[in-house]
């Protein structure tokens, strides 16, 4: 993994270059995530849902409830208050203006007054007018009849509770009855309460409620809302809401109130929660939800980064006995101990290992066995051309000189023919040397190591000419050079080229009048090519595969001298250094011989 | 025998002894010269032992011309002992073979060898190396014992 090459890295999906071991746990969490993330909302929707349906539900029936119980306990005083209404003697009192049975309804009223927060009972004739009462001082003069008697005043039966009052810390209210004879009406009796609620029932109350959800008893058209202590202000009025979910703001804080109408009365009971409060069961779902799923993600992590771990790390030993198998150490073998596609993977690998490592050995024994026997075939080689050198030339030296001898010693006694031969054993001795000589150049050239460096082609061609100008004195050669790049090359062996093919075509050329030898390169496709041109006697193209075969010849000895080597030689160095050679020409009008190297 | 070795010319092949007395008799300066065989031969000679062992050691040859390939001890052992001694190493020698081989090139020049002839096949261009090269190194060698 940290081998690879980084341009391939790059050249793969992101994805897939990223390492197992961190891959999975990623994409693990990505998917615990995603799950957690729509089961959690889905959840969260649905409780919210729920409670907050539960709690709207609730309100309702506690308001209901509270609204019942306010009309059940207002049952036994309304109908106390209506028999009070219908009793003769009140009757007779108001219709003799209160001249008869005045101390019978003296006793009625007071007996009205049934404990301590029953602070006056009042008898009023049909114009409003106080007939009687209970108490002397009266506090609710200045109230007017209407507001306190609802369809005054022609209602004919007005047994309900009136509205309630403040006054000072307290809060009043009348629970009335009409007095009627013979179908009309002829007064009212009013009973004035104070309300009161202990400290008990209000605890009660407010547990039966439950924490944040508040009663409120008030005016069934708004003018007053009372939290059974004090009057609370900021409440909505709403007149008319009846059994309804409302909703409201109050100190900027959103709140979902029911309101209920409490029969027989003039009141109505609202009960409110803090909206907030209506989410909290969601609220609390959420937070265990997400401590939860964090605690999930984390095992859910730690698992898969143990699982992938557990996969990439024999994948690694894998990597790393591959790697060094690669770099040459066949002994590597990955002992996984698992039973798995893992351990089957490692299995074969060393099987594979141990396949590579003896095929290795195996190679290496027959290279090494090869190479014995090549470098016997060499040395043999080596002793065949120092051999051929020393002893092939020892006799022919003995043939040329006593040749030699013959004609010095005997020419007296020879004839013309005898003196001839004489003459072609020794030139044809001198030839074979050569012969020889240059065959032990050719096997020498070609066991040459290469050394390539950058070689100065202008100048060594230069010198090339200058030498083998100086060999043909006898003939006046014209030379046209032309620039030559520089080339990376074996300096010895590309001497070599040169010296062969101008000498070549100095040789062939050696016939015409003016001899012309031109020099140069081509550059085509960035490629540089050689060349050396001459206007000699030129070749027939129908032999040019025999121009660079050894002791192969396209002249005769009494033509042009040669052995045969030379262009051989030349072909011999180019093929060695993967370059390419070729040759053009044309009888009696010259040839071109062209080099180049990829 | 009694007369002082001028020249001593080590080789094993009779016609190129021939050849190298015929040269060096064109050259003028054939006075004395002891052919031997082989490089034992030759060995046995330059420190008087075997056949040689009566020879007076104190006279050396002036120059002594030896060829490379022979049979027993070739040219480059025997230069090698000849380099080695004390008593023979200023004697010039001049290696004469038949190759132009690098690796005897090379091992005849670090063993200090005076000169060194590839002898040619044509026997004109023979006699020219070889009298160009005895009388050079019998000359020096002359003025060597004079000074």
């Amino acid at each position: 993994m940290k081998t690879i090459d980084p341009a391939y890295t790059a050249s793969v999906h992101l994805l897939k270059r990223q390492s197992i071991q961190r891959k999975l746990p990623f994409l693990i969490f990505i998917l615990l995530l995603v799950m957690m993330l729509a089961f959690g909302w889905l959840s969260y929707i649905g409780i919210r849902n729920t409670a907050e349906k539960a709690a709207k539900e609730r309100l309702l029936i506690l308001a209901q409830q509270l609204a019942g119980m306010y009309t059940q306990s207002a049952v036994p005083v309304l109908n106390s208050t209506r028999a009070a209404a219908a009793n003769p003697a009140v009757k007779s009192f108001l219709l003799s203006a209160g001249k008869d049975s005045a101390v019978e309804v003296d006793q009625l009223l007071q007996k009205l007054k049934l404990d301590s927060t029953w602070i006056n009972v009042q008898l009023l004739n049909a114009n409003g007018q106080e007939a009687a009462a209970s108490n002397l001082s009266d506090v609710y003069d200045s109230l007017e009849l209407s507001s306190i008697i609802p369809g005054y005043p022609t209602a004919a039966d007005t047994g309900v509770v009136s509205r309630i009052y403040i006054k000072g810390e307290a809060f009043y209210y009348a629970i009335c009855g009409a007095v009627t004879d013979k179908g009309k009406l002829i007064g009212y009796l009013l009973r004035w309460r104070k309300m009161y609620n202990s400290k008990e029932n209000i605890e009660r109350v407010s547990q039966l409620l439950g924490k944040q959800v508040v009663l409120y008893v008030g005016n069934a058209d708004g003018s007053l809302w009372s939290d059974l202590r004090t009057a609370v202000d900021g409440l909505p009025a709403t007149p008319g809401v009846d059994k309804a979910l409302i909703t409201y703001k109050r100190n900027s804080r959103p709140y979902l109130a029911a309101q209920t109408l409490v029969h027989n009365t003039q009141w109505k009971v609202m009960v409110t929660m803090p909206e907030a409060n209506m989410l909290q069961p969601a609220k609390e779902f959420l937070k265990i939800a997400i401590s939860s799923a964090l605690l999930l993600l984390i095992i859910g992590i730690v698992l898969t980064w143990l699982l992938s771990r557990s996969i990439t790390k024999p994948l690694d030993k894998l990597a790393i006995a591959a790697r060094r198998i690669a770099k040459g150490d066949f002994s590597q073998t990955v002992e996984l101990k698992r039973a798995d596609e893992l351990g089957v993977l490692s299995h074969a690998f060393n099987v594979m290992a141990k396949e590579v490592n003896d095929t290795q050995k195996n190679l290496e024994a027959i290279v090494a066995k090869r190479t014995t026997q090549l470098e016997q075939a060499n040395k043999e080689l080596e002793a065949f051309s120092y051999s051929v050198s020393h002893d092939l030339r020892a006799p022919l030296r003995a043939v040329s000189g006593y040749a030699t001898m013959l004609r010095e010693d005997h020419g007296t006694t020879l004839n013309e023919d005898g003196k001839r031969i004489a003459d072609a054993i020794v030139t044809n001795a001198r030839m074979m040397g050569q012969l020889i000589d240059d065959l032990i150049s050719f096997s020498r050239i070609s066991k040459k190591e290469t050394e390539v460096q950058e070689v100065n082609m202008q100048q060594l061609v230069e010198q090339v000419v200058a030498e083998l100008k100086a060999q043909r004195p006898e003939k006046n050669y014209r030379f046209i050079m032309h620039a030559l790049p520089v080339c990376k090359t074996d300096q010895l062996l590309i001497k070599q080229v040169w010296l062969n093919l101008v000498d070549n075509a100095m040789k062939y050329s050696s016939l015409q009048d003016q001899p012309v030898i031109e020099i140069g390169a081509t550059h085509t496709n960035g490629k540089v090519e050689y060349y050396v041109k001459d206007n000699g006697v030129g070749f027939d193209m129908k032999y040019s595969d025999k121009l660079f075969g050894v002791f192969q010849r396209l002249h005769r000895q009494d033509e042009f001298e040669g052995t045969g080597i030379g262009l051989a030689l030349v072909k011999r160095i180019v093929d060695r250094q993967n370059g390419s050679l070729r040759a053009e020409g044309k009888v009696g009008e010259g040839a071109v011989f062209a080099f180049s190297f990829s | 025998m009694l007369e002082e070795v001028e020249i001593l010319l080590v080789e094993d092949n009779l016609s190129d002894a021939e050849l190298t007395i015929r040269a060096l008799n064109k050259a003028k300066i054939a006075n004395n010269i002891l052919h031997l065989k082989d490089g034992a031969e030759a060995l046995d000679y330059l420190f008087g032992k075997g056949d040689y062992a009566e020879r007076d050691l104190t006279k050396s040859p002036k120059v002594i011309l030896l060829d490379i390939k022979m049979p027993k001890v070739d040219g480059i052992e025997v230069l090698r002992q000849l380099k080695a001694s004390e008593h023979t190493k200023t004697i010039p020698v001049v290696i004469m073979t038949s190759s132009s081989e690098e690796k005897d090139i090379v091992s005849s020049y670090r063993l200090g060898v005076n000169s060194y002839v590839v002898k040619p096949v044509g026997f004109e261009d023979f006699a020219k190396a070889v009298g160009e090269l005895g009388f050079y190194w019998m000359l020096l060698n002359k003025s060597i014992n004079h000074l």
